[in-house]
């Protein structure tokens, strides 16, 4: 029961590397098809969605808070088929989205600026226009998670294990994952899924807050489900009648509170 | 047949697996005791080298620029020639710095791991022991930039990156020592030829830096090609001097060298 996310620049063979490595574990593997839930369940067209998870914020969206809640919406999804355990996830930024799941091993590829050159070439673009694309790539992911999450995705504090791939082959690369997968830290252990299906909770009471409410914090412990709220949210009755409709959808929640004027957890999604 | 480089800031952590590898896999270790070894033969002050390993040049520190690059190449001359001795663990070093683009080197990164701290440590509050930590990795940086620009924190110097927050040491050592096993990592003629360079141009550049200063060495299959600045004036004598004093040392197939113009000290002399 392994949770792997596998973070890589574009041409890093990232790809080869997390469809070998769920094959080996025989474990889901998906990248795309989150945006492509996320899509159908929240009615948002995907190229919207994808926008939002690789593109930096431009001027105006800093200022409103769509990102944010398209972003909500992809990690309701996320944690909800990362709950069930047993799932490589090699789409963009993984290591981030799921950052509050401590048994996920955070994987990152790197390979150099060359030989990701050459391997783009191979797409039948110039030499100069595959650098170009890579750098410019590089570049917007470098500012979306700094805007978003202020870290570096070079960083690899953000990882479990960084693997150089022109150094060790897919092959060499898969079985290094693979053993670390094994490794008791990276067990599925009950308390482990039981997280995931919390911290799936609180995704999705977020997504039903986001819209008007951005800045709630809301932590999920054994389904007792914590709302951190200003007093003036807290009493408008748009926000009342949300919490009825959190309780409605989700019945796994044991128990539901609301907590006003106290300074949101760090947990808190 | 190959070689493991590590570097971490957990010096207690990047000893403790590197010796529990070494260990398993049957190979010799090379860490900062070598550095008693290498003053003793150059006839250097042990506590200086170790410094110059710590600290960039400087005149209040007293640690000259000329002297601190000397000192730097020791190192590197003595560590490259045990390199190629093969089925080493080697640490401490700076290694990582110098030995680039050598197939059967494994160059990894240990990180984290602050948890696992000594006891001493871990009574300090989080807040203290992260300052303490961003500390010593900003004047690594600063170390590295100095001795050979390269930044040690980048991850792009490794071919493994292990974060030691989620992964305990003996995992570290398991998979590093698997690692080691792959075919990929094994000395092949070219990447051992490859190092063989490395060490010749190391050995010209120590034997150089005795004497002169501003000079860049690189080999390629016993070829040696000396980069050096001076005024013009000066040319000739500093290519004849580079060409007398390297010829001292053995192994070196043809040497040549490549002088620039040093615009600065040349526009000041000319408006003195």
């Amino acid at each position: 029961m392994s949770i792997i996310t596998i973070s890589r620049g574009s041409s890093s063979m990232g790809k080869a590397v997390a469809e070998k490595v769920a094959a080996k574990l025989e474990c889901d593997i998906f990248s795309r098809d989150l945006l492509f839930k996320t899509s159908g369940r929240f009615h948002v067209p995907q190229k919207t969605l994808e926008k939002a998870i690789h593109d930096a914020p431009g001027i105006f969206e800093r200022y409103s808070h769509t990102k944010k809640v398209y972003l909500t919406y992809i990690r309701a999804i996320l944690t909800e088929m990362v709950a069930g355990g047993n799932i490589v996830y090699y789409g963009l930024a993984g290591h981030l989205l799921l950052d509050k799941l401590p048994h996920v091993l955070k994987v990152r590829i790197t390979a150099n600026l060359d030989g990701r050159v050459k391997r783009k070439m191979t797409e039948g673009f110039s030499e100069k226009k595959a650098r170009d694309m890579i750098l410019a790539d590089d570049d917007q992911r470098k500012k979306w998670s700094r805007k978003i999450y202020d870290a570096d995705p070079n960083d690899c504090s953000l990882y479990d294990l960084t693997v150089c791939i022109d150094k060790l082959s897919v092959e060499n690369a898969v079985d290094c994952i693979c053993r670390c997968a094994s490794r008791k830290a990276f067990e599925s252990t009950s308390d482990c899924v039981r997280q995931s299906k919390d911290l799936s909770l609180a995704w999705n009471a977020k997504v039903l807050l986001v819209e008007s409410f951005p800045d709630v914090g809301i932590t999920c412990e054994y389904g007792n489900l914590l709302i951190y709220a200003t007093e003036k949210e807290a009493h408008t009755t748009k926000f009342k009648k949300i919490l009825d409709d959190i309780k409605k959808e989700n019945y796994d929640i044991y128990n539901l509170e609301v907590h006003t004027g106290l300074p949101v957890p760090a947990n808190a999604v | 047949m190959s070689v493991l480089i590590l570097s971490s800031e957990n010096k207690e952590l990047e000893n403790q697996i590197a010796q529990k590898i070494a260990e398993r896999l049957g190979y010799t270790t090379l860490d900062q005791q070598f550095y008693n070894e290498i003053a003793k033969k150059y006839t250097l002050d042990s506590k200086k080298l170790m410094d110059a390993m710590i600290i960039t040049p400087s005149f209040l520190k007293r640690m000259p620029s000329k002297q601190w690059y000397y000192y730097l190449s020791c190192v590197e001359v003595e560590v490259l020639a045990r390199l190629l001795e093969d089925n080493c663990v080697c640490w401490g070093l700076a290694a990582h710095l110098y030995v680039v683009v050598i197939s059967h080197v494994l160059k990894v990164r240990l990180i984290g791991g602050h948890s696992l701290m000594s006891p001493g440590q871990v009574n300090m509050n989080e807040d203290k022991i992260k300052k303490i930590i961003a500390e010593q990795e900003r004047s690594r940086e600063n170390w590295s930039m100095t001795a050979y620009n390269r930044k040690e924190a980048d991850p792009g110097l490794y071919d493994m990156v292990i974060n030691l927050d989620q992964v305990q040491p003996d995992e570290a050592v398991d998979t590093l020592s698997t690692t080691m096993g792959y075919p990929r990592l094994k000395a092949m003629t070219y990447s051992k030829n490859n190092l063989a360079d490395r060490a010749l141009a190391a050995r010209v550049k120590n034997v150089l830096l005795k004497s002169l200063t501003d000079i860049q060495v690189d080999a390629q299959n016993g070829t040696v090609v000396v980069t050096t600045a001076s005024v013009k004036r000066e040319k000739s004598k500093k290519i004849d001097t580079i060409k007398k004093i390297a010829a001292q040392v053995e192994g070196i197939g043809y040497l040549e060298v490549h002088w620039n113009k040093d615009m600065l000290t040349e526009a000041a002399m000319s408006y003195r």
